[in-house]
């Protein structure tokens, strides 16, 4: 358990560097954001004179050296647009991409999870498939759109919630929607394979045999040896989540990362991009770990050591 | 974002928009709120005055700060925190400043002030990104607790257009705290002062009832971050927002539809025009420059994109410049002319042609110019690149300049000297166009404070820009703002946000 610990603690530092390296001479190569923060009609003398003081006439390995050393006292830098620490950002959006993951993790499992069930155990039956189209439907909606109608429906025609922002707790439901309805579908369609899955196999006409319930049958076994999939599953779809979010916090003007990369990317303000992409990189790795780990507490049959 | 899209969010909204008439939801007869909620598209880059100048920036800051100069809504420059002021010679001016103005902080503002604020801006190591506007300033000293010198590189007659954006801090408090605790918790001289800055959400100023100038109307205000357009017209239509930023003419029309909210609209400074590349390739022969500004129909794409909101304009000034003036023709759309001048040239005129732009502009407009210039028969490729490489290559030698490309320029001046030295003079690293004339021209008209002789060198150059066409003038953009109907406020060219120039109407 400790060496697999040690190695693959090791093997996510050496991700992280080539993560923080790539997007670091992605950025640089396609220019400096120095033209975007002088006026219109700048000389050339007062575009060097800026360039020079932000130090982006510099040789670009010295820079990026210069990054690296940064990077490895953890310090990330500050925000050429904003001037202030970019921790200051990141923090100050963090609490949000998180309460948004969570409340539309919370969506994404609530109702995909038991719609999957349903599917898997009564796969005949009308409702079944008709609980898939919904959920494909859901997946199917760009986010802009349903966003928006969204807003205009519960936010504008009814007034129930507000339309956007993040003043109260109610200003999270419609966003986590919007965004659950990303991800439902993957989920019942993974937890309908794995119901399918175990529902053939010999424990389960055993325990029929013996007289065991559809109720007990599901919550006694069904569940427990069908969640390895669903915790892959998971682990992957937090990841994108994340990504979804872009769109979500931009339609409803919710406050998190993907909004402060979208502006952080358009101004070019490079150490705020590359911490929001060294923070995701940080985030699917560490989750995937942790679905490595989760199995074996899940099936005790699976042994780390010999995890390769 | 890509046609399709917008549509789609068009659709969207026009939808939602319907339900929302029929619910005939009224806020009439409900008592109006007494903070102001402003939807802007981001938050503040910096409340530091003398950092970031972006529209989203300068909305919130111009109200915690006082200026030397200020423009009435009409672009009249007129005292603010300068009672008065007089010209010592061609290149210094001596401001008499008010001395019965107090900070936030209780501290009176004095002379001192004003030449820190001014030496602040300008310091090189400061760095600040509106140093540009300011390089002419040399040096400014405090004669008196009420008097400042300011010098300049010369005569310079865009001083006090330039001025009117430059914001008095207070020595004291910014060298105390410092720079970083400054930009996040500002302290001023205008009618606001800072309250809040909740992160990524909103800044929240209240009014500063010291205040020695016209108190503003409503106690408290909030700038809210809304970067989507469709989002904000939601928070208007729900009463959230009183105010909203930046949205496009599709927007504006269904706002119009609708009770209890509006569009307003400013025709700004800013102009739209196509850049043509006056050395190399093609476009170095002057027929088929003058071919190219026969083929658009400017006023075509004014009431077929922009809602008709924009003014088409024949000089690369609008009339909110000093400089503009009246009269100034071009021959409009023809394209036989067109057609006949390319014949003229023969196969040059059919090579095909570079046309820059960036995802920020408009690119049905965009579309529309290369359609209009195929139907006269050039070959026209779009090369659409990301902003900063947009403007690196705007600024490139002329062999690594596109062909052509298009732009909506703004020295947020409001002087000619802004617009046209930058674009048509030869040693200016934006512009292509190398002619004697019009050099001496600009100079001129840059090196004296004699309006007549300015404007008389401005008319020549607008004429030489008609004659040549080193670039083609297409419109006056407009601004459209949503707002409550209620909402007492005129948008100026300037885009300035004043709070203490809004009311509720009675």
């Amino acid at each position: 358990m400790q060496a697999f610990l040690i190695k693959r603690l090791i093997q996510a530092v050496i991700a992280l560097l080539g993560v923080a390296t790539l997007i670091f001479f992605i950025q640089h190569l396609s220019g400096d954001p120095t033209l975007l923060l002088v006026p219109e009609g700048a000389t050339q003398e007062d575009i060097d004179a800026l360039r020079e003081a932000l130090g982006f006439n510099r040789p670009l390995i010295v820079q990026y050296l210069s990054y690296m050393g940064d990077l490895l006292t953890f310090d990330f830098g500050r925000s050429i647009v904003q001037n202030v620490p970019v921790m200051t950002i990141i923090g100050a959006r963090v609490p949000y991409t998180l309460a948004l993951a969570g409340g539309a993790l919370i969506v994404a499992l609530g109702i995909g999870l038991p719609l999957g069930a349903i599917m898997g155990l009564k796969r005949e039956r009308w409702y079944a498939r008709a609980a898939m189209g919904v959920a494909l439907a859901g997946q199917s909606l760009p986010t802009f759109w349903s966003g928006i109608l969204l807003i205009l429906v519960f936010g504008v025609t009814l007034g129930w919630l507000p339309p956007s922002g993040a003043r109260s707790a109610l200003s999270l439901i419609m966003p986590s929607i919007a965004l659950g309805l990303l991800t439902m579908a993957t989920f019942a369609r993974v937890a309908r394979t794995a119901v399918l899955d175990e529902i053939g196999k010999d424990y389960v006409r055993t325990a029929r045999a013996k007289g065991v319930g559809t109720r007990r049958l599901f919550f006694r076994h069904l569940i427990r040896n069908g969640s390895i999939p669903v915790i892959t599953v998971a682990a992957l779809e937090i990841s994108n989540l994340l990504a979804g979010a872009v769109i979500v916090e931009t339609v409803f003007a919710w406050p998190g990362l993907g909004q402060a990369a979208i502006q952080a990317i358009a101004a070019r303000d490079f150490l705020v991009v590359q911490a929001i992409v060294l923070l995701g990189a940080f985030v699917a790795i560490g989750l995937n770990l942790l679905a490595d780990l989760l199995y074996s507490v899940v099936d005790p049959r699976i042994r780390l050591e010999r995890a390769r | 974002m890509n046609s399709f899209t917008k549509h789609a969010r068009s659709l969207a909204l026009a939808a939602g928009v319907s339900l929302f008439a029929l619910t005939a939801m009224s806020t009439d007869g409900m008592a109006q709120p007494e903070t102001l909620v402003i939807d802007l598209v981001n938050e503040p880059s910096s409340l530091d005055p003398h950092r970031q100048w972006n529209p989203d920036s300068y909305y919130v800051y111009r109200n915690i700060f006082d200026q030397l100069l200020t423009r009435t809504d009409e672009g009249e420059i007129v005292p603010n925190l300068a009672t008065e002021w007089t010209y010592a010679d061609d290149s210094s001016v001596i401001f008499t400043i008010r001395d019965d103005v107090a900070f936030h902080d209780g501290e009176m503002l004095t002379a001192d002030d004003v030449v820190y604020s001014i030496e602040r801006i300008t310091d090189p190591d400061f760095a600040s990104p509106q140093l540009g506007q300011y390089n002419q300033i040399t040096g400014a000293e405090a004669l008196s607790p009420t008097e400042v010198r300011v010098t300049t590189n010369g005569p310079y007659p865009a001083l006090l257009a330039q001025l009117v954006k430059l914001s008095i801090v207070p020595q004291h408090y910014v060298e105390e705290v410092g720079d970083d605790a400054f930009n996040q918790s500002p302290v001023g001289s205008g009618p606001y002062q800072f309250g809040e800055w909740d992160r990524g959400v909103q800044v929240s100023v209240e009014r500063f009832d010291g205040y020695w100038g016209e108190p503003g109307f409503f106690p408290r205000a909030e700038f809210r971050a809304v970067p989507d357009a469709a989002t904000r017209v939601a928070n208007l239509l729900a009463g959230e927002a009183n105010l909203i930023v930046t949205i496009d003419p599709d927007l504006a029309l269904q706002l119009d539809a609708n009770d209890g909210v509006e569009p307003r609209f400013a025709l700004t400074e800013r102009v739209g025009y196509l850049k043509l590349n006056t050395q190399v390739g093609p476009t170095a022969d002057p027929r088929v420059r003058e071919a190219i500004a026969a083929a658009i129909d400017a006023q075509l794409i004014i009431d077929g994109l922009l809602g008709g909101f924009d003014a088409p304009t024949s000089q690369m000034l609008s009339p909110a410049h000093f400089g503009w003036v009246d009269g100034i023709e071009r021959d409009g759309y023809d394209i036989d002319r067109a057609r006949a001048l390319i014949a003229e040239v023969g196969d040059p005129a059919l090579e095909p042609m570079s046309f820059a732009t960036a995802p920020v502009f408009d690119q049905r407009i965009v579309q529309a110019l290369q359609q209009m210039l195929t139907e006269a028969g050039f070959n026209v490729e779009i090369e659409m690149t990301d902003m900063a490489a947009y403007l690196a290559r705007a600024q490139s030698e002329a062999d690594q300049q596109a062909d052509m490309s298009f732009g909506r320029w703004s020295c947020a001046c409001q002087d000619a000297d802004g617009v046209l030295f930058p674009l048509l003079h030869s040693s200016s690293n934006w512009s292509t166009w190398s002619d004697d004339e019009m050099d001496a021209l600009l100079e001129t008209a840059r090196g004296t404070l004699d309006e007549d002789e300015r404007m008389a060198a401005y008319e020549q150059v607008h004429n030489l820009v008609v004659e040549q066409v080193p670039l083609v003038p297409l419109y006056q953009a407009a601004i459209l703002y949503g707002v409550d109907s209620d909402l007492v406020w005129q948008p100026t060219p300037n885009e300035s946000m004043f709070l203490n120039r809004m009311s509720w109407a009675d």
